[in-house]
């Protein structure tokens, strides 16, 4: 008896594991409308967001949303923060759960489209009359092409523009910055706002501060007229002379001018912590930094446009925005709320949370932007930028260019040359976009 | 010889006893020795988590030997390895041994020197960033602060000049990067500490007042009883250290991510990259192989060579 049952136990535990461990996840495809009794498509969608976001999600976005259109629900699957955010993505991707729309942004777009995840969206663009992609400004919607393919509707974005400290400019007796300057008048501002306040011999305000990122120092590079990549992406440009002086002179701000200190985000102090706590006088920064620094700057600040390099104006862009992934059952569905999320409803959730400017060019034109509580008198030169932002490459082989990229740290730390840090990254990058993608 | 047969009660004894075990020894099956094989099956294959998985013989382990990182990461680890672990032993045993006074607060003091080693990581982490700050940070403002200075050149001069006047720009410096790191290691000394302490305790009195009788002086008692007494507990400390050395990545991860110029790119961080940020799963699954080998190795010489220097009682 004793053993019949062991055997039947034994068994049981047998099938529910079995069962655990085969049985493939499931998401559910449809749901029933509680009120109209109606079939919908559910339309899942994986963001990182902050409470406040998720707020506005809820509460506004998504009822508008389903309003509209009764046959589709939304889910939201969000994850907290932005650490681990593509580990999780691919995570419900290989447990065949995955979202059907993803928020991106510049930082990982390159990784997911590289993998080939995300859904082209150039014949459904073509086939949607009442989609007119001239909505949006045409350069941030160049952010989410990879390989000449349209990946995914931007939302938000902003350009890179010098944010200045009034008060201090008006101390050291420095004229405002304005469209007219470039490197020489840029440099000898930023000497002039360097100093040492209370004389201990260490210099406590500086003129600028210089960001080692991949959103800030391409732009240096084009303003001289230089370019990371080839446009088909096969070859790096980066060793040719015109890219060295770029770099070299963005470089010597902090190693031979000594009038901007370098910063990365792990040193304790972040590059618009030093402008808030007014250690630094200039910062090349996005209209993203506004709701930072909505909370206690006591100052007079502005923005104005980067300077002019000895080629031409030049600035990067940072954005947001969402894509369709491959796998979905329901492309129709996904890219009716892709249009809404990047459309005239996204722009406006987008102005209310105080996200930067919205992808949607007739909100990010308008004064409930450009006149917001947040602005400076001279917002708009964020928006004159754009006709000469441009995107900062990335190959399909994203590993190995990123990798190639952390060696470049020896040039900001002094320790060895620009131009050698140069050479080095195009052998990098030249051998790798030749190479398989492993 | 006969087996003997099982009696009843002796079976019925066994299968209680794989009862009670088996909540554990599913959860280990499941949670540790399926993933250990299955990490060990993709040691072998190329799969980025979403293509399929893709047999390719040892073409990771041989990608490993070319991939300069790979390296550059074992260099690293061994040198943060080779100065945080005696500087670590050192700083335990030595704190160990003030706390192991008669004095009164006795017990505060150690709670305070132990408190550390409990805060959570990453809040200590954010902590020793704002320190190593190259500009506004703590350590170079302590560094540089204004001494006074005799000169000689004509008469009896006092100046005021900095300690130091260009310190070191730590995190940021690929030179600096790694000191900074392994300065920072000795914070958590609390956790060596308390078990030097627990061995201290253990040693008899006795043996101390032997010693005195010999005419032993406190060198000399430290040589040749303390020391002896406690090397179980230095040995034990030794080998968790080094596999905790070779597994260092909190620090880095959250502190540096491997920058400046991949100078505290530790080994476990770059793994962590390849599986996590790159999807190379095959790759770093190998990578985690090779690190089982050196781990285990080391430990194997550290268990052949204690037999010359490690008493037990």
């Amino acid at each position: 008896m004793k053993k019949i049952l062991t055997v039947i136990l034994l068994a049981a535990a047998a099938v529910v594991i079995g069962k655990l461990v085969f049985t493939p996840n499931v998401r559910p495809e449809y749901d029933v409308d509680p009120k109209t009794g109606h079939k919908r498509v559910i339309v899942e969608w994986f963001n990182y967001a902050t409470p406040e976001f998720l707020d506005l999600y809820n509460t506004y976005l998504i009822p508008e949303f389903e309003k509209t259109h009764p046959n589709i629900k939304i889910r939201l699957n969000a994850s907290l923060g932005d650490t681990g955010y593509e580990a999780k993505l691919m995570t419900l991707i290989a447990g065949k759960i995955s979202p059907d729309i993803v928020h991106v942004t510049q930082a990982n777009f390159p990784m997911l489209a590289s993998k080939g995840i995300l859904l082209n969206l150039n014949s459904i663009v073509a086939g949607d009359a009442t989609f007119n992609i001239h909505d949006y400004f045409e350069q941030v919607m160049d952010g989410m092409r990879f390989q000449d393919k349209l990946y995914g509707l931007p939302s938000d974005f902003s350009t890179i523009a010098l944010v200045y400290n009034k008060d201090m400019f008006d101390k050291c007796g420095v004229p405002y910055p304005d469209e007219t300057w470039d490197w020489p008048k840029f440099l000898w501002a930023a000497k002039k706002l360097t100093k040492d306040l209370n004389g201990d011999g260490r210099i406590d305000q500086f003129g600028f501060v210089n960001v080692n990122s991949y959103n800030r120092w391409p732009a240096w590079v084009w303003m001289n007229g230089g370019d990371m990549m080839t446009p088909d992406l096969k070859r790096c440009l980066m060793d040719d002379p015109k890219s060295v002086e770029g770099l070299q002179f963005y470089v010597d701000l902090s190693t031979k001018y000594h009038v901007a200190p370098f910063s990365t985000q792990n040193l304790g102090q972040s590059f618009e912590e030093m402008f808030r706590d007014q250690h630094a006088a200039m910062i090349a920064d996005s209209r993203y930094a506004y709701k930072f620094f909505a909370k206690g700057m006591d100052f007079k600040w502005d923005v104005a446009p980067m300077p002019k390099g000895k080629a031409c104006r030049a600035t990067t862009f940072i954005w947001g925005g969402n894509c369709i992934l491959a796998t979905t059952k329901h492309p129709k569905e996904s890219w009716e709320f892709l249009k809404f999320l990047s459309g005239y409803e996204g722009a406006l959730l987008n102005v209310k949370a105080g996200n930067a400017f919205p992808a949607y060019k007739k909100v990010a034109v308008s004064d409930i932007v450009l006149k917001s509580a947040l602005s400076p008198p001279h917002d708009k030169v964020f928006l004159d930028a754009i006709p000469y932002g441009r995107q900062a490459p990335f190959p399909i082989q994203y590993a190995e260019y990123s990798q190639a990229m952390s060696k470049m740290d020896e040039a900001w730390a002094g320790r060895a040359t620009v131009p050698d840090i140069c050479k080095q990254f195009a052998k990098d990058v030249n051998l790798a976009v030749t190479g398989e993608v492993w | 010889m006969k087996k003997q047969k099982m009696t009843n009660r002796q079976r019925t004894e066994a299968l209680q006893g794989f009862a009670f075990i088996s909540p554990w020894m599913i959860g280990f099956v499941c949670f540790a020795l399926g993933p250990v094989i299955f990490s060990l099956c993709l040691s072998f294959c190329k799969w980025d988590i979403l293509t399929p998985i893709q047999f390719v013989g040892m073409k990771n382990y041989a990608k490993m030997v070319q991939d300069p990182l790979v390296g550059k990461s074992l260099v690293n680890t061994l040198y943060y390895a080779a100065f945080a672990i005696p500087l670590g032993m050192c700083g335990a045993l030595g704190t160990a041994l003030l706390l192991n006074q008669k004095l009164k607060a006795m017990r505060l003091f150690r709670t305070l020197f132990y408190v550390p080693s409990v805060t959570s990581g990453v809040a200590t982490f954010l902590l020793w960033s704002f320190i190593f700050n190259p500009e506004m940070g703590l350590m170079n403002r302590a560094l540089s602060h204004k001494v006074p200075w005799i000169e000689l050149v004509n008469g009896i001069a006092i100046k005021y000049i900095p300690f130091i006047a260009n310190p070191p720009k730590w995190l940021a410096d690929p030179t600096w990067a790694m000191p900074a790191l392994i300065i920072m290691s000795l914070w958590g000394v609390g956790g060596g500490m308390l078990i030097y302490l627990a061995g201290l305790q253990g040693i008899p009195e006795e043996l101390y007042e032997a010693a005195l009788l010999d005419g032993a002086n406190p060198i000399q008692k430290f040589w040749y009883v303390t020391i002896p007494m406690l090397s179980p507990t230095i040995f034990f400390n030794l080998i968790m250290s080094i596999i905790g050395s070779f597994q260092v990545f909190g620090a880095a991860f959250v502190m540096t991510g491997g920058a400046p110029a991949n100078s505290t790119l530790f080994y476990v961080l770059y793994l962590f990259q390849n599986a996590m940020m790159y999807f190379r799963m095959g790759y770093a699954s190998a990578m985690a192989w090779l690190l089982f080998i050196i781990i285990l190795s080391l430990t194997l010489i550290q268990l052949r060579l204690s037999k010359k220097w490690v008493h037990y009682q």
